[in-house]
């Protein structure tokens, strides 16, 4: 009888300790993940926005963030568009981020980047990292892990390291910060947060090639994927509009997306093709990209400027910005504008109607005398009927003058000495109804002693 | 009995043998030594010890390597 | 596809073993830990594994043999009708007999370690020689694989054979039995290497399972994890940094790559004894002790019985002592005490022996003349080391130093220290002739001792964070050190506590390993140093 009891008591013994164990080790995996706490926010904010349903949720990977900045959407037209975007999200884990989205907001519109479809670039460990640290436990993120992982061709550890993080990242224990055990959330709707994306009105001179598909190229690589995920939201009757972005990208990927967006009208999805509204949104090639793959926030503006009304018009989106139960989102807004402005104008920001045929009144000359400064111009191709002088020091762009067409030069007076930054905008219209033009991002800048 | 003393304590003047129990697995009694031992014993005694006697058993005490001398000396 | 012994595949692999064991019947356990112990090998050497079984195979037979030539010769000897001297006679031909097929044995054993093992090495070196004579060929140097654990399983059967000759044991009569002594898994990789009538009969009879005895087993195999995991693979790095590159590092910064490489294969080597023990611990059987607090020691003699035990009383059994009581070597001892001495004189042989031993030591650790060079090191200390016996007496009672003081201890090992870890260079570096450069690089060019506090040690691919991390394990390390050294079984202190204690602990040493320990894709593990062998 004792020995009996005794062979139970250990057998209880362990089980306990062995339950105890799991506990430990599934709680240690939160302060042991992908230590970008943007994707920790999205998915925090998913699972926490559970009473404020947005009217849509935008999917895909980093161009879909820094292309489309919902708090100026909601600023400006009062539609709620939540970017549940990621970086570098694979096409395979769309479905699965789409299906997690849709247990807390089944109706929104699912708006899904056609970009993702760029045909086959292997999952990186990154990438799939990205996708999978911070989403709640569920048997929609063991499917999503399990998918991308049959995507991934370079030989790692092993699948573990998706479900528990911490095999993978506790090697940075020695680099670990407040941040790692109480996450920072960043209420941004899930736009961007990135600094260097926000100052990035340096070099304006990339001239990036928009290509043009190859006409003859009809095969899709990720085919299969896309097929099942228009199955998908057929079968679930999901509201879908699908977008391509008006990125530079490459021949092949851009052959992609085109061969992607045909499947996608086949089967008669929505579809908006932004580069064939180039001119509508007044994207210049040499101005407003970062990269091949990414807006600048000069570019980001004007996508979301053109998007966001066509968003309210085509699906009778109503105005929020009143309503009561959404001040959270008033709040974001605000704080996503006073982090963007230093870095745009006003008009950018206001999404006011813009004149791109007016081009850059570069400026020629600048110079200090004392306490003024002073610039000269070129002018404006395309007859402006005027030109702003925006001066930024140590705040945000300030308009300081407004000058007639045929001015050159400007004089700016009784300024205290540091550094200011000038840049000049043409426009045509007059009075409240100015369309800005073109202008130089980053201005050039001056610098006046004190005496 | 003696004689096998003289050597012993000739070898390592340091070490109690009289009351020693263990003198090969405390470690007490190197390997050196041990063959230092043997090829003594074999030579004032006229025998042959060989790497098969060069048992813990034989050497742990006094009384082990006494018996162990008389034991080949009556084989020869 | 090798299954690395801190991997997860092992650790599942380990709990099915444990969990098929203990459901099996007692008397057919072992079975379960001989298909373990060849499914093992063969995850680990695929086809290589028909050498093992060759060579299983091989020793067996021969070791029946001679089981065989006993038994017929005690038939002939216990017939009545033979004097005293005929029956002396008859018991040295058939002991002849017995040496004739035992010296078979091992030479066949031998010759596949030395084809496999040793071939390119041999090609190599005469090919430098006929190089130098300008001989017009030179010899093919074949790529054999080796077999895991080739070196260790090789001298398992060279002292089975030898055990039976001296008749101390007594054949196997099953093959399989005996096929689980030679194969089994925990200590074919790298030991310890066992002895027959120390090892067969534990593995052959089937254990029941003691859940004290299994928790314990765990324990120690956690612990040794955590040795190789936290100390050993991470001190891998600084360590490669600084051998491969020396040429950017001076004076005592070579000396410390040295002392920190000792510490690395020390806490690899005994962790992954730790790990084979406590694997053996669960299941009901005990191997040898292999390490026994080696920087401890006072001598490098002193070193080498706390250090690789089981090679140490290997070479001892089956090398230093045969050589030492051998015709050659004692008549080379009568010689030399008339011309030597009888201090000296009457030592000679043993020295002689004691060389060969570490010569032997050095090549068996790998085909390289720096490995030998490493052994003969070893060799030439300890010879030193008794000679200079009474020199150091006499220095200790000059200085009025008891000589169980424990400032006069600290010299010793610290003395050691220095020797073991200059050694240390032969074992590591490319090759001899870089571990030369090395040594002399180290005392031609100067470093000033602040290189530990200048910037130095962050450039050697380390956080401070993992050098404060280094140097709690260590101190941890020498607290479990000086207990063990007093005989305290760590193991049963920690039984004694209340359970939330224990079960702190157990937690709180596996989330270490968890999070410090060097795994994952973040790190390329390296292996076990002596796996190799």
């Amino acid at each position: 009888m004792r020995t009996l009891s005794g062979k139970h008591k250990n057998l209880i013994k362990t089980t306990a300790f062995l339950v105890l164990l799991c506990t430990v080790f599934f709680s240690l995996q939160p302060f042991f993940g992908v230590r970008d706490y943007t994707i920790y926010s999205r998915e925090e904010w998913l699972s926490s926005e559970k009473l404020n349903h947005p009217d849509a949720v935008y999917v895909g990977s980093s161009q879909v963030f820094r292309c489309f900045l919902s708090p100026y959407a909601w600023k400006n037209t009062g539609i709620s568009v939540f970017s549940y975007s990621f970086p570098s999200l694979p096409a395979s884990a769309l479905k699965y981020k789409i299906i997690e989205a849709r247990k807390s907001h089944p109706d929104a519109l699912y708006i899904i980047n056609l970009d993702s479809f760029k045909g086959r670039r292997v999952p990186k460990l990154q990438d799939l990292h990205n996708a999978a640290d911070y989403m709640p436990f569920s048997l929609n993120k063991i499917k999503m892990i399990f998918d991308m992982y049959e995507q991934k061709e370079d030989e790692q550890e092993g699948i573990l390291e998706y479900f528990f993080p911490l095999l993978r990242f506790h090697s940075g224990w020695d680099e670990m910060t407040e941040n790692d055990f109480v996450h920072p959330v960043y209420r941004t709707m899930g736009a961007t947060q990135y600094q260097g994306f926000l100052e990035d009105i340096t070099d304006n001179t990339r001239n990036l090639t928009l290509y043009e598909p190859d006409p003859d190229e009809e095969h899709i690589r990720d085919e299969e994927i896309l097929m099942d995920l228009l199955e998908y939201i057929k079968a679930e009757d999901v509201k879908a509009l699908f977008i391509v972005l008006p990125l530079a990208t490459s021949r092949d990927t851009v052959t992609q997306t085109h061969a992607a967006e045909r499947i996608v009208r086949e089967a008669g999805m929505d579809c908006l093709n932004l580069k064939e509204r180039l001119d509508e949104i007044g994207m210049q090639p040499d101005l407003d990209y970062e990269d091949k793959e990414h807006t600048n926030i000069h570019g980001a503006l004007k996508i979301t400027a053109y998007l966001a009304p066509y968003l309210a018009d085509s699906y009778g989106f109503p105005d929020r910005r009143e309503e009561a139960g959404w001040d959270a989102w008033n709040e974001c807004a605000e704080l996503y504008d006073s982090a963007v402005s230093p870095y745009v104008l006003d008009f950018e920001r206001d999404f006011l109607a813009r004149d791109y045929s007016l081009s850059i009144p570069e400026i020629t000359d600048i110079y200090a005398d004392g306490s003024s400064a002073a610039l000269e111009w070129q002018a404006s191709d395309g007859s402006p009927a005027g030109y702003f002088v925006y001066r930024k020091g140590t705040g945000g762009w300030e308009r300081i003058a407004v000058l007639d067409p045929d001015a050159e030069v400007y004089q700016d007076t009784g300024l205290e000495p540091g550094e200011y930054t000038y840049t000049v905008v043409p426009f045509s219209g007059d009075g409240q109804a100015a369309r800005c033009g073109n202008f130089n991002y980053s201005g050039r800048s001056i610098i006046i002693e004190g005496e | 009995m003696d004689e096998m003393m003289k050597i012993l304590k000739g070898i390592r003047p340091d070490v109690d043998f009289e009351n020693a129990e263990k003198l090969i697995d405390d470690g007490i009694l190197d390997s050196f030594d041990i063959i230092t031992i043997v090829s003594e014993f074999n030579e004032a005694f006229d025998i042959e010890i060989d790497v098969e006697d060069l048992e813990p058993y034989n050497f742990n005490t006094v009384k082990a390597m006494h018996e162990l001398i008389t034991k080949l000396q009556d084989e020869i | 596809m090798a299954m690395s012994i801190v991997s997860l595949k092992f650790s599942v692999f380990l709990a099915a073993v444990f969990a098929l064991y203990f459901a099996v019947p007692i008397k057919y356990r072992w079975t379960v830990l001989l298909a373990a112990s060849w499914v093992f090998y063969w995850i680990n050497s695929g086809w290589l594994t028909a050498v093992l079984v060759l060579d299983i195979g091989i020793t067996f037979f021969f070791g029946r043999w001679i089981g065989r030539i006993y038994e017929k010769g005690e038939a002939e000897i216990s017939n009545d009708a033979l004097t005293k001297k005929e029956k002396k006679a008859a018991k040295a031909r058939i002991k002849n007999r017995g040496k004739h097929v035992m010296t078979a044995g091992i030479l066949l054993n031998l010759a596949m370690l030395l084809v496999l093992k040793y071939s390119n090495f041999f090609a190599s070196s005469a090919n430098s020689v006929l190089g130098k004579f300008g001989a017009g060929f030179q010899l093919p140097m074949l790529n054999l694989l080796l077999p895991l654990g080739i070196s260790f399983y090789t001298l398992q059967a060279i002292a089975y054979l030898t055990d039976i000759y001296r008749q101390k044991i007594k054949a196997d009569t099953s093959f399989f039995k005996f096929a689980l002594f030679m194969s089994f898994f925990p200590q074919i990789i790298q030991g310890p290497i066992p002895r027959y009538h120390q090892l067969a009969g534990q593995l052959a009879e089937g254990h029941t399972f003691d859940y004290d005895r299994f928790t314990r087993g765990i324990q120690l195999i956690l612990w040794g994890m955590m040795k190789k995991l936290i100390i050993a693979d991470r001190l891998a790095i600084p360590v490669a940094e600084l051998f491969d590159n020396y040429g950017k590092y001076h004076g005592m910064v070579l000396f410390f790559a040295a002392a920190l490489y000792g510490i690395q294969v020390y806490t690899d080597f005994s962790g992954g004894m730790d790990i084979a023990r406590g694997i053996s611990q669960a299941v009901g059987v005990n191997l040898e002790l292999n390490f026994r607090q080696p920087y401890f020691s006072t001598s490098v003699e002193d070193f080498w019985r706390r250090w690789h035990i089981t090679l140490g009383s290997w070479m001892k059994d089956y090398v230093f002592y045969p050589l030492s009581l051998s015709k050659t070597f004692v008549a080379i001892g009568k010689k030399s005490r008339k011309v030597l001495g009888q201090f000296i004189g009457k030592r000679l042989p043993s020295f002689l022996a004691m060389f060969i031993v570490y010569f032997l030591v050095g090549f068996w650790h790998g085909p390289s003349w720096k490995y030998i060079a490493y052994g003969l090191w070893n060799g030439i200390f300890i010879v030193a080391g008794i000679l200079l016996t009474d020199v150091y007496g006499r220095i200790r009672s000059a200085l009025r130093i008891r000589d169980d003081a424990f400032s006069w201890k600290v010299f010793q090992m610290c003395r050691t220290f220095v020797i073991i870890s200059l050694g240390r260079f032969f074992s590591r570096a490319d090759g001899f002739r870089a571990a030369l450069t090395m040594m002399r690089r180290m005392l031609v060019s100067w470093q000033s001792p602040a290189f530990l506090l200048d910037g130095t040690m962050a450039k050697l691919g380390l956080s401070s964070a993992n050098w404060m991390l280094i140097l709690v394990s260590l101190l941890v390390l020498l607290i479990v050190g000086i207990l063990h050294e007093r005989g305290i079984e760590i193991r049963n202190g920690i039984a004694a506590q209340p359970l939330i204690f224990r079960w702190a602990l157990y937690l709180s040493a596996i989330v270490i390993l968890l999070i410090f320990g060097m795994y994952g894709p973040e790190y390329d593990s390296a292996s076990f140093i002596y796996g190799k062998f």
